[in-house]
């Protein structure tokens, strides 16, 4: 039964009362309107960043929310994450090929999330190697039609093609290299997702961190919380100076912004396991606990409930 | 984004039936007579509203996991209660059969939800007559939504209880939550490792007894969410011990036996 017509499904989708979303809608539906390059900064040397939006997916923002990074080296180019549709990945080709006309060599997807990788069908005729966590395969054939689908009822069909599957997989460590310009990949154990990869650039030093790093806006649970904060833990012994977050600004002190995401995700986990041990529900604990970070993030109501209920049902069983 | 795409599901209000639009009330209600038709049959149904609760979340962001509550009020004696997601592909999320362990006070579950829905609450008195209250939920991809848990770790611990007691002032009343891990796979969930379905294999029989007297048995199916977790008040009959039987749609059964709470 179509209950609401598929406007106000999608003003679900949109996840807020959205009094923007017909205008916006129709222009979607109308399309055509070709993307330009992305704005990009370059926060080190060679090293570029799209800074992505503090918003929900919407017909009108394209799914651009999430920061893209890439590195020009001596001979090849390596992009992070390819943007969040067809669109955001066409424009960030387009700003690519504004600095630099060297082959793009590698593809790097920094875990399953649409916001992050659905861009890739935009480098496809680079003919790059597309690169991934080990585990990403499995978890794009568990949720990458489920993540399409998403998307197509709100960017309207042709901006959410299938996911690209990488052919280059990462079990530990990987170097990559692009000319004089190495990148070194991890792969992570299950943290923000389970199919978490980072990539540090040797030569400056940055962290593209993907998101096991959030700022500004909340970090999102979608793997293990207490392993997010060992990983994290792990990523702090390191000495990173600086990093490019998978969601915020294009760059910024590791230690900082670490300490603000280790707050809250230390604050999630100790008061969902208070809330359990002292039997509060699950709908109350999503509603209670946490509630001093209200104010340090942005799209706390629309993503902190969930993380709770997250943490809850896996920490039930711990 | 993530709101759909990574929660895989979400709820962003739920309101009472009268906030639809009308024709789309018309047509929830054209749905709810023919899905009653197929669970109850012929059978009238009353209004429930002097004997039932309902209770479903005002923000909830995961439809894979959606807690609602079913409050018995007023002095009628209930021996059954059903909870029905009216747009579900299998809506009958459980009936419960009370018996005279179970202590007529609220039951909480969790449940999926696919798509924007009313959901029914249903008494059935010891008069063998149905009473029903419904609450509209907008939720979507609760029963296609991946599970984010590492399947080994589910099947590790599949047919594992808890059993979560509380002391209330009155002693032989036993507030409860009852938790099976289950992955409850609704056969609409695509596999991490060859992007096939993984087969529906879901917990279809549970039951409750204390001191060897009946709680409650419940039939339920795909509906519930992954880990199923049920809130009930028991009454500490006989010995007090609680024995809870299972049985999944694999014919896997479980058991657990729990001591009484001392």
């Amino acid at each position: 039964m179509a209950y609401d017509n598929l406007l106000s499904r999608r003003n679900v989708l949109f996840g807020s009362a959205c009094f923007c979303c017909l205008p916006s809608l129709l222009r979607a539906e109308a399309a055509g309107d070709a993307p330009g390059p992305a704005a990009t900064v370059e926060v080190g040397p060679a090293i570029h960043v799209r800074r992505g939006l503090h918003e929900d997916v919407t017909a009108t923002n394209r799914d651009a929310i999430a920061n893209l990074s890439f590195i020009v080296g001596r001979d090849a180019v390596a992009v992070i994450d390819p943007g969040g549709s067809l669109y955001d990945g066409i424009s960030l080709r387009l700003a690519i090929r504004a600095v630099t006309a060297l082959p793009i060599r590698y593809v790097i997807l920094s875990h399953v999330h649409p916001d992050h990788i659905f861009g890739a069908a935009a480098f496809k005729k680079d003919e790059p190697t597309f690169v991934g966590h080990i585990d990403l395969p499995g978890q794009l054939a568990a949720r990458g039609d489920f993540y399409r689908q998403g998307l197509e009822r709100i960017l309207g069909k042709g901006d959410a093609e299938s996911a690209v599957v990488p052919t280059l997989l990462i079990r530990d460590r990987t170097e990559l290299d692009v000319g004089d310009r190495g990148l070194i990949l991890t792969a992570h154990k299950p943290a923000h997702t389970v199919c978490d990869l980072s990539v540090m650039d040797k030569q400056s030093g940055i962290l593209l961190a993907g998101d096991l790093l959030f700022v500004e806006r909340i970090p999102v649970l979608d793997g293990d919380l207490k392993g997010w904060l060992a990983e994290t833990a792990k990523l702090r012994a390191m000495n990173i100076a600086s990093a490019v977050p998978g969601h915020g600004p294009p760059l910024v002190g590791w230690s900082d912004a670490e300490a603000a995401q280790s707050r809250y995700l230390r604050v999630l986990l100790d008061e969902t396991r208070i809330a359990i041990a002292k039997n509060i529900p699950i709908e109350d604990a999503a509603a209670s606990v946490g509630q001093s970070e209200r104010n340090n993030w942005q799209l706390f109501d629309a993503y902190h409930g969930r993380n709770v209920i997250e943490a809850y049902r896996r920490l039930e069983w711990e | 984004m993530k709101r759909l795409l990574i929660a895989a599901a979400l709820i962003v209000f739920a309101n009472t039936p009268q906030a639809m639009a009308s024709d789309d009330a018309a047509e929830a209600a054209e749905r709810w007579r023919d899905v009653a038709a197929a669970i109850f049959g012929e059978r009238p149904i009353e209004d429930g509203s002097g004997i039932l609760k309902l209770t479903t979340p005002e923000t909830t962001m995961n439809a894979a996991l959606v807690p609602i509550t079913v409050e018995l009020i007023g002095n009628r004696k209930v021996v059954a209660v059903s909870v029905v997601i009216d747009n579900n592909p299998s809506p009958l999320a459980g009936t419960f059969r009370l018996g005279p362990a179970f202590a007529p006070d609220a039951l909480k579950m969790r449940v999926r939800i696919n798509e924007f829905t009313l959901v029914h609450a249903v008494a059935e008195t010891d008069d063998g007559k149905l009473h029903a209250v419904a609450r509209y939920v907008k939720a979507a991809g609760g029963c296609s939504a991946p599970s984010a848990t590492a399947s080994a770790d589910v099947m590790a611990r599949i047919g594992k209880m808890q059993l979560r007691r509380e002391r209330s002032a009155d002693a032989s009343l036993v507030p409860t939550q009852l938790l099976i891990s289950h992955p409850n796979f609704s056969g609409m969930q695509q596999n991490p490792t060859t992007g096939d379905y993984t087969p529906a294999r879901y917990l279809e029989r549970l039951s409750v007894n204390v001191g060897g007297i009946k709680a409650f048995d419940l039939d339920t199916g795909i509906s519930m969410s992954e880990d199923p977790a049920i809130s009930f008040t028991y009454i500490a009959k006989g010995n007090g011990d609680v024995d809870v039987q299972a049985q999944d749609s694999s014919a896997a059964e479980f058991s657990q036996h729990f001591n009484a709470l001392q």
